[in-house]
């Protein structure tokens, strides 16, 4: 884990390496960049000294969560992603809690009944759920639940009167207005995990112990609570784990379109503004939360399956 | 092996779809009657109908024409793309898998490094170093990001095919390294390639539209549907069509290219 946190680190570094300009120099034609701000910028970056001290540097900077100075308004980037990222983590937990517990009993029952109405319609909707581009829904669902019907508030996370409303009602406010994000982040994946949990199911279904168990006449639904779902569960977990890349690069596209304050949007600002400083912690933060997001899985895994050892 | 393609309903549902998307995107002179960019105010905003097959933009330009010259520019991303990609992979893959020991650590642990970074953030930071976005770099730039797979694949393919007899007797007969892995090792080991590929063009496709919504990758007026679908946001709840049909579109042809992938992987298991 620390060679790949190492390697992120120096990717990261050399793509904004390749950047036209120094950093320093992009903010000479920043105006609003203050004289003051310009000086930190070229003592953080020491530019004066060789391309591998600058790296060190700079690695030493982010081991103490200091990715620099913003080159649009000059504050502190790590205050910046940490000011969005609760929403976006919020978001994107409570996607995953429904990806979960919908994806996985829809693929179970249609491995259970297999080449029945129900698991034909069901494999339908996966490949079209599997297609269908994230920011096409979130403007459908804008258009149609949004506008037209008005049950759903289209932009921000907040009513505008959200300060006099009491702790509870501040709650609803914001569950109600992050449902549609939350509906269209998850809709994409739910398609790859019910899929893959039913060829998981139909996979355990075949094993010889699980026929046995029919063979020697258990009730169904003892064999399948009991025997098949645990088996199923782990890759279904580690598939989770795995699909944290994806669900920050839908944050991107789905807080832009919501006009959500979270980390995704703060990317898309500063793939805008060209604001290099905030980009490359972004990417770091977001190259560590898959990280985190794999090392949950085989945590996962390792709990509920006592034959991983870790040293593995 | 297209024959067996060919019986499998969900294959050849797809291989319908991507021939038909390819005839738009080859035919779109010939059957549209607008040019793409053309503007005409006096028509903005009208509903589908006989004149305008798919109705008309708030420029009063025609949707079906937009769309059609739009598969040009989905299709041709998508195949580029995934073409560098996998010759890339095919590189680096079968290096690894050949050679072993350090050169196949350090290519790997790059490989893994890679695949650390959510992919889209990756593609939206090269964007940002571009002052401005063409078509030919977008596709450099998903190629450069998505040759992971394909690498991962020959490498393994490779790993268990260099142990097989026939290989041996090449090496036996003298023959140089370079003949054995390109004329030997990697047409053997490209069958699972393929599957990745076709799913590939999808996810590219995907990729393009996404960027171009986010007015990051084709730049208006060239039409594509991802830019088409960012010019609709200023019509939401007004025309319904303008934002319907060019994700409908994306969608069918991210459909087709995942059937018919599917449809290979069934094949070759």
């Amino acid at each position: 884990m620390v060679p790949l946190l190492i390697g992120i680190s120096f990717i990261s570094f050399l793509v904004i390496h390749l950047a036209p300009g120094s950093p320093v120099s992009v903010s000479l034609f920043n105006p609003k960049i203050s004289l003051e701000a310009r000086e930190k910028l070229n003592k953080l970056y020491g530019l004066d000294k060789p391309v591998h001290i600058q790296y060190f540097n700079w690695l030493k900077n982010i081991l103490k969560f200091d990715f620099g100075y913003s080159l649009v308004d000059g504050r502190k980037v790590s205050s910046k992603i940490l000011e969005r990222l609760p929403v976006t983590l919020t978001i994107n937990i409570l996607s995953l809690l429904i990806i979960f517990f919908t994806a996985i009993p829809l693929g179970l029952y249609s491995g259970w009944r297999k080449g029945s109405f129900f698991d034909r319609f069901t494999t339908i909707f996966v490949f079209i759920g599997f297609a269908t581009p994230s920011f096409w829904l979130a403007l459908l669902s804008m258009q149609f639940l949004g506008v037209k019907l008005g049950w759903f508030p289209i932009s921000g996370i907040t009513s505008i009167d959200f300060e006099y409303f009491p702790w509870y009602k501040k709650v609803l406010d914001f569950l109600w207005h992050i449902s549609l994000p939350v509906l269209v982040a998850s809709f994409g994946s739910l398609a790859g995990l019910s899929r893959y949990s039913r060829e998981k199911f139909l996979e355990v279904l075949d094993k010889e112990y699980i026929r046995t168990a029919f063979a020697k006449g258990l009730p169904s639904s003892q064999i399948i609570y009991k025997h098949a779902l645990k088996p199923v569960f782990l890759p279904v977990i580690t598939i989770l784990g795995l699909s944290v890349p994806g669900l920050l690069g839908g944050s991107v596209i789905f807080e832009t379109i919501f006009s959500i304050p979270g980390m995704g949007r703060l990317f898309y600002e500063g793939v805008m503004m060209r604001d290099y400083p905030l980009i490359m912690g972004l990417l770091v933060i977001g190259a560590f939360l898959t990280l985190l997001g794999n090392f949950l899985a085989d945590l996962a895994y390792i709990w509920a399956d006592p034959r991983i050892k870790y040293s593995k | 092996m297209i024959k067996r393609i060919l019986k499998n309903k969900l294959g050849l549902s797809g291989l319908l779809i991507v021939l038909f998307i390819s005839s738009l995107a080859l035919l779109a002179p010939f059957i549209t009657k607008y040019e793409p960019i053309s503007l005409n105010i006096e028509e903005a905003l009208l509903p589908p109908g006989p004149e305008h097959l798919l109705g008309t933009d708030s420029l009063g330009r025609d949707l079906f024409s937009r769309i059609a010259y739009g598969a040009r520019i989905s299709l041709s991303v998508g195949f580029v793309a995934v073409g560098i990609a996998v010759v890339i992979g095919i590189i680096l893959g079968s290096i690894a898998g050949f050679f072993g020991g350090i050169i196949d650590a350090v290519i790997m642990r790059f490989t893994d490094i890679m695949l650390c970074f959510p992919s889209f953030f990756l593609i939206l930071s090269l964007v940002a170093l571009l002052a401005k976005p063409s078509i030919y770099l977008i596709m450099v730039i998903i190629g450069l990001t998505s040759w992971m797979g394909p690498a991962r694949l020959i490498r393994a393919e490779i790993l268990s095919l260099k142990e097989e007899n026939f290989i041996l007797a090449l090496k036996i007969l003298k023959i140089p390294t370079p003949a054995i892995i390109l004329k030997h090792l990697i047409p053997n080991a490209l069958s699972p390639v393929l599957v990745n590929a076709t799913l590939g063009i999808a996810s590219a496709i995907l990729v393009e539209s996404s960027l171009s919504f986010l007015g990051l990758g084709v730049q208006p007026p060239t039409p594509s549907w991802g830019n088409i679908l960012m010019e609709a946001k200023s019509t939401l709840g007004v025309a319904w069509w303008i934002t319907f049909f060019p994700g409908l579109c994306i969608l069918i042809t991210v459909l087709g290219f995942n059937l018919l992938g599917e449809a290979i992987r069934e094949e070759l298991k």
